[in-house]
Order: structure tokens, then C-alpha cells, then sequence
């Protein structure tokens, strides 16, 4: 039986919980506002759910620009491209696998995909001492890493930028449609500080994006972004320019971060070891990370099961909310957990034993992905690019 | 006394089915209300729906209205009530458009087939209710002086203006604009000359700047019920969100060449029965009650059209 002073505390401490929900909510519908970008409601009100990828469904996805060529794409039974890519500065984790994971759901919808491993980006960032370095993480360790989430070869292609250095002749080409004024006005000075940065995220990351409506890949095609709201800017600068060139804006659609395993306000980065589950991490290391996880539960089990939880807010749920696709089990979880019924402990068995056997799959598909790594390799010439 | 307040329960729930009617202007109990009065006061009501036509055939949409009277018709008469419903053909409106100019004589002619065609329906289904051509309509009614009266209200009203352009697909903005929304005050002024309008949902906003416009004449308000928006057949579940425009207030039911959605619309006496079994495949039905749904719509007019057939048997078995 807890104290008064501990059920006071409690009480104190489920109350910043809910604080910490609604600084989220608020987070992200004041970037939806401020970006103009539109709700996913209708969509999810429209598309059949069994259609509905899982970030669709569990309100992964949050918002979207102009997604709805793409699903009218869906509802023809038509192809249409998909691209999305990183930043290879440390071996994939969670969060990644969501990002794939809806990268693999829209494939079955009948995307071809794109995935441009942007070593190039790591290093004008800092986050690589120098190319060949963060090529070795992308060569070594990411490849095959995406390979084994099961992508079809023949609709998948993925490329190192300094491994397809015909990218930047499509940049060289971008370039002359933007000024270094525009660049300022979307990204902030803070942000265009070196000439690599500027070259990058003023048109290499925006030729990954147009890359898929070159002739070579059959001309201009409705394109979805998948993407942080951090990166809506390099969206926005695409669309922009890709009207300005003829070929079709690409589509935006806005998805969450899976939260850092010690703060649900952050992300998972590979950069803070402890904050994320990598993919190459072993069972036990798995379960450590989780039992250290931050939780949407009180101290106090008295008051979590008289006032019930906060499954928004908890890092613990939110691996099986993004991750795991049984969608009865997630709901049937959340609705316990928001009424107190299931304990923390029980919550992270459960999580830990889903995440070691999907990164004890992953692992052992990826002994097999290595030797087919090559099947996914960009290596299409732009010629368009040099002819006269 | 217990026999009516049955009978005005069975109307209420008519005009009052979410399943086909979208709403009401000022509200259905208000509408009630001046039906009550009417009734009791032995004085006529008048309801009224007015369609305009391309040369692409009538469609099952405007049966519905058709339907739609009759049964309100119906129920008004079993409650005792005098009873004078109208369909207004607006033979004029139906020139007026710029694309239409060309083709006035074909127009016209139309507009004649159109009312044989009506009236052909109306004797065989014994409907309740008078096609009226609008140009006849006009002179019978001395039209002229009423939407001058109408149009020097409107002219100093920007409120007025801004209602009416919303009644028209962005499509056809300018033009009517360029026409200084002729139709829809046309549209007002015949919409005075009677008690109960029904129409389309996007109607509403020509029942707004009727509402403004009766005040600052002095004439009585209008009142309106408003149908479901019609929508096109055959199409997938992405439809809704790429036309945000027709899913909010639908394709203009009585026009069949509205939106250039001809070919998945039921045109009666086109469409033939393979043409609209494939239509109906095609077309995707929501779980959610809320979304757009012709195949509803159709259920709709097929439960009218049996109930009609039904009091026709019912009268025969008489005889």
C-alpha cells in the first residue's frame, strides 16, 4: 500500500505525463498548421484498411501533402514511385525498420522504390570522418540490412551517392533552377554553413528526389516522399522546381519518430547507442535497452491502476505500436494499458520477446540478403542529362 | 386526430431520413409547422423543384426528385392538406450558358421532348405532381417585373453575390458571373412563388440569398428540403478524394453532361441494363454511412419506384 505522500507524488508524476501527451499532440499539429500540410483522416476514411499500411493505421503516418494521386494510383491497380533514403552515419535500428517496414507495405500497394543511401550527407553533416567511411557503414552494414526486409529486386533500387556520382550531374543540372537566397529562406543560414552543405541540401537531396522522373526511368511519374517533419522543407523545395522543369510535384507524405528509448520528445538515433535497438543488437542487449525504457506508467502501481497509463508517451509500447502488425493485439494492449491492467513488467516482456524474434529474423535473413545485394545496386547511366 | 398525428409522424420521418435527406432550410420541424398551419387554415401548399437539362438525356437523379414530390405529395394529401407540386423544366435556364448558345434551337427542342417525356411518366405512374415549362411558368406569373424587383435587391448586395457564386462548380464561375447570376436569381424569384423548395444540397446557398432578399422585400421565407448529393457511378475509392468538389455537394443531378461525368450516370433509355450492372459493379461502397454513396441513392430511388408501382396495383385491384 503506498504513503499519501507517494500516491501525492504520483499523482504529480501522471499529471506530467499527460503533459508530456499533449506537448506532443500540440507539437505536431502546430508543424502540420504551420506547413500546410493536410490531416490523414479522410484518407483513412476513403482507403480500404486492408489496404492501409500499419503507419496508416496506427497514426505513424500523420500528415500528408497532396498524397492523393498516389492513392488514386492505389485504387488503379497502377504502379507509382516511392522514394526514401539516409543518412548511413550508424548501423540501422528500430526506427528504421518502421520507416522500411512502411516502405515495404506501400511496395505490396505497388510502389517501385527508391532508396538513396546518402553517405554524401553524413559527411558535409560531420556525423562521417570522411566518405569511405560512412560508404563502409552503408556497404557493409546497411545494405544488407534492407535487403533482408524481403523488397522485391526488381522494384527496389538503392544507391550509395558517392557510389552513383551521375546523381550530381542531375544536382549540377537542379541547380540552375534555384538561387543560394531561396536556399536561405527555406533551410536558415545555420544550416548552409560549408559549400557541401550547401550543395547538398540545396539540390543533391532534391536529385534524389526528381531521380525517378529522369527519362531513363520512363519520364515524369507521381513520386511519394515518406519522410520526418524535419525534412518537409527539402519537399517543399522539390516541388517547387520540379514544376518549374516539367515533371510532376512529388507527393509528401509525414511520418513519426520512433521515440528514443529514454525520452518519448526525442528519436531514436544510432548516434546515442542507448536511446535505440539496433538491428545487429543481441537478445540480451535487447532486453537491458527495454527494461531501462521510459514508460507511460506512474511509480506508484497503486495510482497506475486506479488512473491508468499513458501508452502515447511510452517508448516501451511505441516499439510494439510501430513495429508489430497485429493490430488486435496492439489495441487490446493500448486499451489495458490505459486503464492500468497490464503491469510495466509484463509490457516489456512482451515487447522484449516481439523485438528479439523480429531482429532474430532480420538477422538471419540477412545472411542470405548478401548474396543478392547486388540485384539491388543502382547502376542506370543518365545519359539524358549529357546529351545535346 | 390520432389518425393524423400517425400521418404527420410518417411524414416527418420522410423528410427527415438521413439515409436520403441532407438537411433543411430553416429546419424540418419549422417546415412542419407551416405544413400544420397551411393544413388547418385550408389554404394551398405549394412545393416545387426546378431542373434545367443538357442535351444528354434525363437522368435517374432527376426521377428521384420526381419521386421524391409525389410521395411528400402523397403524404401532404393524406393529411388532409391542398396539395399543388410542381416541376419547373427551366427551358430558358438551359440556353443561358455560354457553351450552350450554339444550341439553343436544340435546346429547345429538347426541353419540348423533355416535357412529353415527363408527362408520359406522369400518366402512366399516376405521379401527384404538374411539369410546368419555366418560360410558360414566366408568363403565366407575370415573372418578368418579379426578378426585376429580385435583381435591383442584389445588385448592391456583395453577401448576395458570394452565396450565389458558391451554388456553381468552380468550372462554371465566370460564366455565370459574366451573366451577373441571372439563373440563380431567376432562381430566387420563382423559389418566392412557392411555400417548399426541394433541391440539391449546393441549393442552399441560393436559400440563403433568397432568405436576404425576401426580407428586404417583405415576401415570406422560403423553405427547403434538401436531397442527397447525387454522385457518379463506377467510380473507385480514391474518386472522392481527388474531386473534393463533388464530394462535398455532388454532381448537378438533373444535368447528365455535369462534370463530364455522362458516362457514369444512369441516362434513361441510354443506359441499357448491362451498361448499368457494370456501373454498379464498379462503383465502390464505404463502410462509413457518412461517405458518398450512389449505390444508396439507387437503393433509394428503387424502394420510390416500388412503393409508386405498389399504389398503382393497390388502384388497379380496386378497379
Amino acid at each position: 500500500m503506498s504513503s499519501n505522500f507517494a500516491i501525492a507524488e504520483s499523482e504529480k508524476e501522471y499529471s506530467q505525463k499527460l503533459e508530456i501527451k499533449k506537448r506532443l499532440l500540440n507539437y505536431y499539429s502546430e508543424q502540420m498548421f504551420k506547413n500546410g500540410l493536410s490531416s490523414l483522416e479522410k484518407v483513412k476514411l476513403y482507403l480500404p484498411l486492408e489496404l492501409q499500411p500499419l503507419a496508416l493505421r496506427r497514426g505513424v503516418a500523420i500528415a500528408h501533402l497532396n498524397i492523393e494521386p498516389i492513392i488514386e494510383k492505389i485504387a488503379n491497380g497502377e504502379g507509382f514511385t516511392v522514394v526514401s533514403g539516409l543518412n548511413p552515419s550508424s548501423p540501422l535500428h528500430l526506427g528504421h525498420k518502421a520507416l522500411f517496414d512502411l516502405l515495404f507495405d506501400l511496395q505490396k500497394l505497388g510502389a517501385n522504390i527508391f532508396i538513396p543511401l546518402t553517405n554524401d550527407e553524413s559527411v558535409v553533416d560531420g556525423k562521417a570522418k570522411n566518405l569511405a567511411e560512412s560508404r563502409k557503414i552503408a556497404r557493409e552494414s546497411i545494405l544488407p540490412d534492407i535487403v533482408a526486409m524481403g523488397f522485391k529486386s526488381e522494384k527496389t533500387k538503392i544507391y550509395i551517392d558517392s557510389e552513383y556520382p551521375e546523381l550530381y550531374n542531375l544536382a549540377m543540372r537542379l541547380s540552375q533552377e534555384v538561387t543560394l537566397a531561396q536556399l536561405v529562406s527555406v533551410f536558415g543560414k545555420e544550416s548552409l554553413l560549408t559549400p557541401g552543405q550547401i550543395f547538398y541540401r540545396g539540390v543533391v537531396q532534391m536529385a534524389q528526389i526528381l531521380l525517378p522522373q529522369l527519362p531513363e526511368f520512363g519520364g515524369s511519374k507521381v513520386t511519394l516522399i515518406p519522410v520526418g517533419i524535419d525534412q518537409h522543407p527539402y519537399v517543399l523545395l522539390a516541388r517547387d522546381v520540379a514544376k518549374k522543369i516539367g515533371m510532376i510535384p512529388p507527393s509528401e507524405l509525414v511520418i513519426r519518430f520512433l521515440p528514443s528509448l529514454l525520452d518519448p520528445e526525442a528519436k531514436m538515433s544510432g548516434s546515442k547507442p542507448n536511446t535505440a535497438i539496433f538491428l545487429s543488437d543481441t537478445a540480451d542487449e535487447i532486453k537491458r535497452k527495454i527494461n531501462r525504457a521510459y514508460t507511460g506508467a506512474v511509480s506508484s502501481l497503486d495510482v497506475y491502476q486506479k488512473m491508468g497509463g499513458v501508452p502515447e508517451i511510452c517508448s516501451v509500447f511505441a516499439l510494439l505500436n510501430f513495429l508489430n502488425p497485429n493490430d488486435e493485439s496492439v489495441k487490446q494492449i493500448k486499451n489495458h494499458y490505459k486503464k492500468g491492467q497490464i503491469t510495466m513488467k509484463k509490457l516489456k516482456e512482451i515487447a522484449t520477446g516481439f523485438v528479439v524474434g523480429l531482429i532474430g529474423q532480420c538477422q538471419q535473413n540477412r545472411v542470405t540478403s548478401l548474396k543478392i545485394l547486388d540485384n539491388f545496386i543502382l547502376k542506370t547511366p543518365l545519359d539524358s542529362l549529357l546529351r545535346i | 386526430m390520432i389518425y393524423k398525428n400517425i400521418k404527420l409522424d410518417e411524414l416527418k420521418s420522410i423528410l427527415s431520413d438521413g439515409r436520403f435527406v441532407y438537411g433543411a432550410l430553416p429546419d424540418i420541424d419549422e417546415i412542419l409547422k407551416i405544413i400544420i398551419q397551411k393544413t388547418e387554415n385550408k389554404e394551398k401548399i405549394k412545393i416545387f423543384y426546378g431542373e434545367t437539362y443538357d442535351l444528354l438525356g434525363i437522368t435517374i437523379d432527376s426521377i428521384k426528385y420526381y419521386f421524391f414530390l409525389s410521395q411528400l405529395t402523397g403524404k401532404l394529401q393524406e393529411l388532409g392538406a391542398e396539395v399543388e407540386a410542381t416541376i419547373l423544366v427551366a427551358d430558358k435556364a438551359a440556353t443561358l450558358n455560354k457553351s450552350s448558345q450554339d444550341k439553343t434551337e436544340e435546346l429547345e427542342k429538347e426541353g419540348i421532348r423533355r416535357m412529353e417525356y415527363c408527362q408520359r411518366l406522369k400518366k402512366f405512374l399516376k405521379l401527384p405532381i404538374n411539369f410546368v415549362l419555366m418560360s410558360d411558368f414566366f408568363v403565366h406569373n407575370k415573372m418578368a417585373e418579379k426578378i426585376e424587383r429580385v435583381k435591383r435587391v442584389a445588385d448592391g448586395e456583395r453577401e448576395i453575390k458570394e452565396l450565389l457564386a458558391k451554388t456553381v462548380l468552380q468550372n462554371r464561375l465566370k460564366q455565370e458571373e459574366k451573366t451577373g447570376f441571372r439563373y440563380g436569381l431567376e432562381e430566387i424569384a420563382t423559389g418566392m412563388e412557392f411555400d417548399i423548395k426541394i433541391g440539391p444540397p449546393r441549393e442552399k446557398y441560393y436559400d440563403e440569398a433568397a432568405e436576404i432578399i425576401s426580407q428586404k422585400l417583405g415576401e415570406k421565407s422560403l423553405n427547403s428540403v434538401y436531397l442527397k448529393p447525387t454522385y457518379p457511378l463506377g467510380q473507385n475509392f480514391a474518386f472522392s478524394l481527388t474531386h473534393p468538389e463533388i464530394e462535398e455537394f455532388g454532381l448537378t443531378p438533373y444535368k447528365a453532361g455535369s462534370n463530364q461525368m455522362q458516362d457514369f450516370r444512369i441516362i434513361i433509355g441510354k443506359t441499357s441494363v448491362e451498361e448499368m450492372k457494370k456501373l454498379i459493379d464498379k462503383t465502390y461502397i464505404p463502410t462509413d454511412p457518412k461517405l458518398p454513396n450512389p449505390i444508396s441513392d439507387l437503393d433509394f430511388i428503387a424502394q420510390m419506384a416500388g412503393k409508386t408501382i405498389e399504389t398503382l396495383l393497390v388502384e388497379l385491384n380496386k378497379i
